[in-house]
């Protein structure tokens, strides 16, 4: 690393004095430590042969920048190059102004021109007029014929002796000896660090690079310029900084490249990053926001969360997914998700932080409009439900009055209006008995919702199992059905409502039942926290295409001639398993019975 | 006296008393409003207490319990039982009526011969010996 200019670093007088005439300190006089002897003569050569060369100083640098291109190792054309574009000074020359990075590439990128391509410049400098010793400009025709000859004094070329020709022709002799003297030294300083493999680039000249990628790109991968390229070197810290810039260029394209914003920002929140998707998110471009406090897209109401914000950060916390709102360039809010890291130095401490933000204003206004649609469906089928109670409560008021007075004219007309009339008031007493129950069982049915939204209470299904085949003892004796039962629990749910699902289900048990007597077994399972009834019959059972259809309401698979109901009685089953959050199925093989089983969850403190 | 708005129902009590042989004059009022003006004509000198009032709760410009209460009230005929005959099942309703001095709570019956019974309900409250039902 080459030292700053800074009489507390410089060990020694001769560093001192190499340090004051380059404004720094290179490597390249550090690299013989055993005989400060050596240094001091190599310093004195350096001085008489290229410092204080009468050629113009900015000539000279451009000359060893060149011809740095042909030394394996890149120590002396990136050295020369931060000379050449200000770090230190061109050729030692405080007078000298230097040039700009992108003065400098064409010169960089010049070729050399060999056999007819070299003729040219061959004429250029055997027919210039001998000027008394002044060096062409920079980038001139002239130049660039200067420098081509030049390189093929320097590099031996067999066109070496037409090129000492002419620049002997373009040179008074006392220039062209100065420019041999000079083309020495270039050679000397390459030599040397070929001689010295430990050579590092100083720190000004690794952040040049970092921060200039053609420039860069131009000094670590030119190898095939040089003299020998089968044998050039890369050293390992030139590697590990192309391989830092390649990751650092990946790393850059995908922060610039992500939809989300990232921002980073120092602890006092003043931005210093800001990539494209900050600028589609928040509507502000980098160049506009770039030193400005972060707290320009935060709402005046919401300053407080930048405070907390910074404090979270200077302990060192993250903040993740952070759900807020921040101000758009036009005003306008955003809802945003946002992350925060701390930035740490290498030493570790907190010196900023990034910010990785989302916009989810397209998710908040999803989830609002499915909350709303949600709300409007519960109230819709809530009304729904109540129409359905209110309607069946109010249809029985005229179908009391159609069931009472068919009754009446039975009684009192019953014989006197012959056979038919009797057979027709049967109908009529018939079917408002059949629609009186109908109604019921749909008052039921719509009840079953609106009671279980109430607490819950635990109910013992084994008493309630005994009380309703008791309510059921006429119909259990008259068909002689043996019914048996397991071991239940104690569950959550309204006991009268148990009492209709064990009743709805045995009933059709004995109800559809084969030529043989009813048997029927009640049984319970529990595992983890759900409980698994199962009532389990020797009837007819059902046709698996119907498995789905016996729990709709008013679906029936059999007449009411051959087996009485309202087709209610499952449906009401359904209605309440589900709303407790369980539910109710049936495996059946036709002919061989049914089993009906439903599921409830375990009370959630047992006793 | 019945207050009911719905003429079916009345036919059927008038039907019930007939069964139950209860032979009386039934003067009957379709709405609370009438039935509170009834009542008030009696206490204002014209005409006499009935002997019982059947009311249903779900009336017309005036609720049945409104009416009870009047009756209550009532300077002559505060003490005259009082059958609420109605198809409201709700609690509230039962709750309340007991509370207003309601004798007896009855269900509109769905079959008719739950409707003929409402006679011998009937001939107890009104201390008839009940062997001459049928």
């Amino acid at each position: 690393m080459g030292a700053p200019l800074n009489g507390a670093f410089l060990k020694t007088s001769l560093e001192q004095r190499v340090a004051s005439r380059f404004g720094m300190l290179p490597n390249f006089f550090l690299l013989s430590s055993s005989d400060p002897k050596i240094t001091e003569n190599l310093w004195g050569f350096a001085q008489f042969a290229y410092l204080d060369n009468p050629i113009p100083s900015l000539f000279k640098e451009r000359l060893f920048v060149y011809l740095s291109r042909f030394c394996r190792v890149r120590y002396c054309i990136a050295r020369h190059l931060g000379f050449l574009v200000g770090l230190g000074r061109p050729a030692g020359d405080q007078n000298c102004r230097p040039q700009t990075v992108q003065a400098v590439l064409p010169l960089l990128r010049r070729n050399v021109p060999h056999g007819e391509e070299f003729l040219p410049f061959l004429k250029i400098c055997a027919e210039s007029v001998n000027d008394g010793g002044v060096f062409p400009n920079p980038d001139s025709r002239e130049e660039e014929a200067v420098i081509a000859c030049a390189t093929h004094l320097f590099l031996q070329t067999a066109d070496a002796p037409q090129a000492r020709e002419a620049l002997a022709h373009r040179f008074e002799p006392s220039d062209l000896e100065h420019l041999n003297l000079f083309l020495t030294f270039i050679r000397t300083a390459h030599y040397w660090t070929r001689l010295h493999p430990e050579v590092t680039l100083e720190s000004d000249i690794t952040e040049l690079l970092a921060a200039n990628e053609s420039l860069a790109e131009f000094v670590f991968n030119d190898a095939a310029a040089c003299e020998d390229p089968g044998n050039a070197k890369t050293p390992d810290e030139i590697t590990a900084l192309l391989e830092m810039r390649k990751l650092q260029t990946h790393l850059a394209a995908i922060v610039e490249s992500s939809d989300d914003a990232i921002v980073s920002k120092d602890l006092n929140g003043i931005i210093q990053s800001w990539n494209r998707g900050a600028e589609q998110l928040f509507g502000y471009t980098a160049d506009e926001v770039i030193g400005k406090p972060i707290t320009i897209v935060i709402p005046s109401d919401r300053l407080q969360e930048e405070v907390e914000i910074l404090s979270r950060l200077q302990r060192g916390e993250r903040v993740e997914h952070f759900e807020t709102i921040r101000q758009r360039k036009d005003g306008s809010l955003l809802n945003i998700s946002l992350t925060v890291s701390p930035i740490s130095d290498a030493r570790g401490r907190v010196v900023g932080a990034s910010k990785v933000a989302r916009n989810i204003t397209e998710r908040k206004l999803q989830e609002k409009a499915l909350q709303e649609a949600n709300e409007a469906l519960t109230q819709s089928n809530a009304d729904l439900e109540q129409f359905a109670y209110s309607a069946s409560h109010d249809l029985q008021e005229p179908l009391r009055m159609a069931s009472a007075f068919s009754e009446l004219l039975q009684i009192k007309f019953g014989g006197k209006l012959g056979g038919e009339g009797d057979e027709f008031i049967r109908y009529i007493v018939d079917a408002s008995t059949r629609m009186q129950q109908l109604l019921h069982d749909l008052r039921t049915f719509t009840q079953a919702s609106k009671l279980t939204q109430d607490q819950v209470p635990n109910t013992d299904a084994g008493e309630v199992l005994r009380r309703s085949l008791n309510n059921m003892k006429t119909a259990i004796d008259d068909s002689n059905a043996v019914i048996t039962h397991g071991e239940l629990p104690v569950i959550p749910i309204h006991e009268f409502q148990l009492e209709q699902m064990f009743q709805n289900i045995i009933s059709n048990a004995i109800r559809y039942r084969s030529q043989a007597s009813p048997v029927i077994h009640i049984d319970a399972k529990c595992f983890d926290s759900k409980c698994t009834f199962s009532i389990r019959d020797n009837g007819i059972g059902i046709d698996p295409q119907y498995k789905e259809l016996i729990f709709g309401i008013f679906k029936r698979l059999h007449t009411t001639a051959d087996y009485p109901g309202t087709g209610m009685g499952l449906a009401i089953c359904q209605r309440i398993v589900e709303r407790l959050g369980g539910r109710i199925w049936v495996e059946s093989e036709p002919g061989r019975g049914s089993t009906f089983y439903f599921t409830l969850s375990r009370p959630r403190q047992p006793k | 006296m019945l207050v009911e708005d719905n003429v079916g129902d009345a036919r059927l009590v008038r039907e019930a008393l007939e069964n139950s042989s209860i032979h009386c004059e039934l003067v009957v009022i379709t709405n609370g409003r009438r039935a509170i003006q009834f009542i008030e004509d009696i206490d204002s000198g014209s005409g006499v207490c009935p002997q019982l009032a059947i009311v249903d709760l779900n009336l017309p410009k005036m609720p049945g319990a409104e009416v009870v209460k009047r009756m209550r009230a009532s300077v002559k005929c505060k003490d005259v039982p009082v059958i609420v005959l109605t198809s409201s099942d709700n609690q509230i309703d039962r709750e309340n009526a007991t509370s207003i001095g309601v004798s007896r709570y009855i269900l509109k019956p769905a079959r008719l011969s739950e409707i003929l019974r409402l006679g011998s309900v009937i001939r107890d409250i009104l201390g008839l010996p009940n062997d001459v039902e049928k």
